[in-house]
């Protein structure tokens, strides 16, 4: 699997202090799912790299042949992450109506913004975002969708090159949309980060 | 199914007093994951967009909820013989009045899909009618729109005698 430009780790590790881990020891040992750090391994296994984590649990997950780590109170994340693989099984044709398939890339970069802006709300804002659903649109699009009580978010990955992933927020009672695009690849936008901590937790 | 005559012309636009029904394709992981309907339902596919960015749904004046359901189990999954799944759907109910309202949306329109003789796996569909999108923006709109439609067809699902549906698909495939 061939890295994607898309996806900036110094992003993640700028924002979050999620490390890369690179030792293939570990990767012999972390299965594409996920696992906790610390039940998994003991002591002696450790790495030079792995001596920056604070004493609590870490789960790690693996991203375009990269492993990361992102705090247990997370978890919940990875596991619509787990969930969402499905969609990558689907062929062209999936409902029988002419829908399309997705592709990796497409779905990486809508993985990529849902970790990273997870992990800049819970460092910054101490704020834990419900799960999302993670689907497919009928054009190989991938959608990412919370819906509350109180509030929804859609946003859409494009299966084509757009720079921009547009997205669809709203406050039910009152009906207060919110209604702007990300930029793919860039910074967090801490506009939009403030109404996901605000609305979708 | 008998056609019934229409007193519309294909691409007249449907009155706004009346629904039109999307057939929904529910999967094991919708259920689990309580998502239905799935916004994925209501969007266009890559050769929706390049037919004009229509979205295939029929005019609930000219027929009930089961005829749609027939319609999917008696049509051939590509160049057939075999036959779609029909049992993996649900229909939804959209006021067009609603779907007018919504930016991007320019009309919901007539278009009858008839054969004569008939073609064997691709049923007639006199109530078929198309949702036309505006194409420039649609990226743009796209996550507005099928949210407030997820909304609205949320409180919207049909009940379908199923029993009838599975006893005429059985009777009428060939």
């Amino acid at each position: 699997m061939n890295s994607v430009s898309y996806f900036k780790e110094s992003d993640l590790n700028s924002y979050s202090g999620i490390k890369e881990l690179n030792s293939d020891k570990y990767l012999n040992k972390l299965s594409s799912g996920l696992k906790l750090i610390y039940s998994e391994f003991d002591e002696n296994d450790m790495i030079e790299d792995l001596k920056f984590i604070p004493k609590e649990k870490f789960i790690s997950f693996n991203l375009d042949d990269k492993i990361y780590q992102i705090p247990y109170k997370l978890s919940h994340i990875i596991d619509s992450i787990d969930d969402s693989k499905e969609i990558l099984k689907l062929q062209d044709n999936w409902d029988e109506e002419g829908a399309n398939a997705t592709n990796l890339l497409t779905y990486n970069k809508s993985i990529f913004f849902l970790i990273k802006y997870s992990k800049f709300i819970f460092d910054k804002y101490n704020q834990i975002l419900r799960k999302p659903h993670i689907d497919l649109t009928r054009d190989g699009s991938v959608s990412i969708l919370w819906d509350t009580a109180i509030s929804s978010f859609l946003i859409i990955f494009k299966r084509t090159e757009n720079e921009y992933a547009y997205f669809y927020g709203k406050e039910k009672l009152p009906n207060v949309p919110f209604k702007y695009a990300i930029k793919i690849g860039s910074e967090i936008d801490e506009i939009t980060a403030l109404w996901m901590q605000k609305n979708l937790i | 199914m008998d056609a019934e005559k229409s007193n519309l012309d294909s691409g007249d636009s449907l009155p706004n007093k009346d629904k039109v029904l999307r057939i929904v394709l529910n999967t094991e992981r919708d259920r689990r994951n309580k998502i239905i309907p799935a916004i994925r339902c209501f969007t266009l596919s890559a050769v929706d967009k390049i037919e004009g960015f229509k979205l295939s749904v029929d005019w609930d004046q000219k027929t009930p909820p089961e005829e749609t359901l027939i319609r999917v189990g008696l049509t051939f999954r590509g160049s057939g013989p075999e036959y779609k799944d029909h049992s993996n759907r649900e229909v939804f109910a959209i006021n067009i009045d609603f779907l007018r309202g919504l930016d991007g949306i320019i009309d919901v329109i007539y278009n009858p899909i008839f054969n004569d003789p008939p073609i064997n796996g691709r049923p007639n569909n006199i109530a078929h009618s198309l949702v036309e999108f505006r194409k420039e923006d649609y990226d743009q709109y796209e996550a507005q729109i099928f949210t407030e439609i997820r909304s609205y067809a949320m409180n919207s699902k049909l009940i379908v005698d199923m029993n009838f549906v599975n006893e005429q698909v059985t009777n009428l495939r060939v």
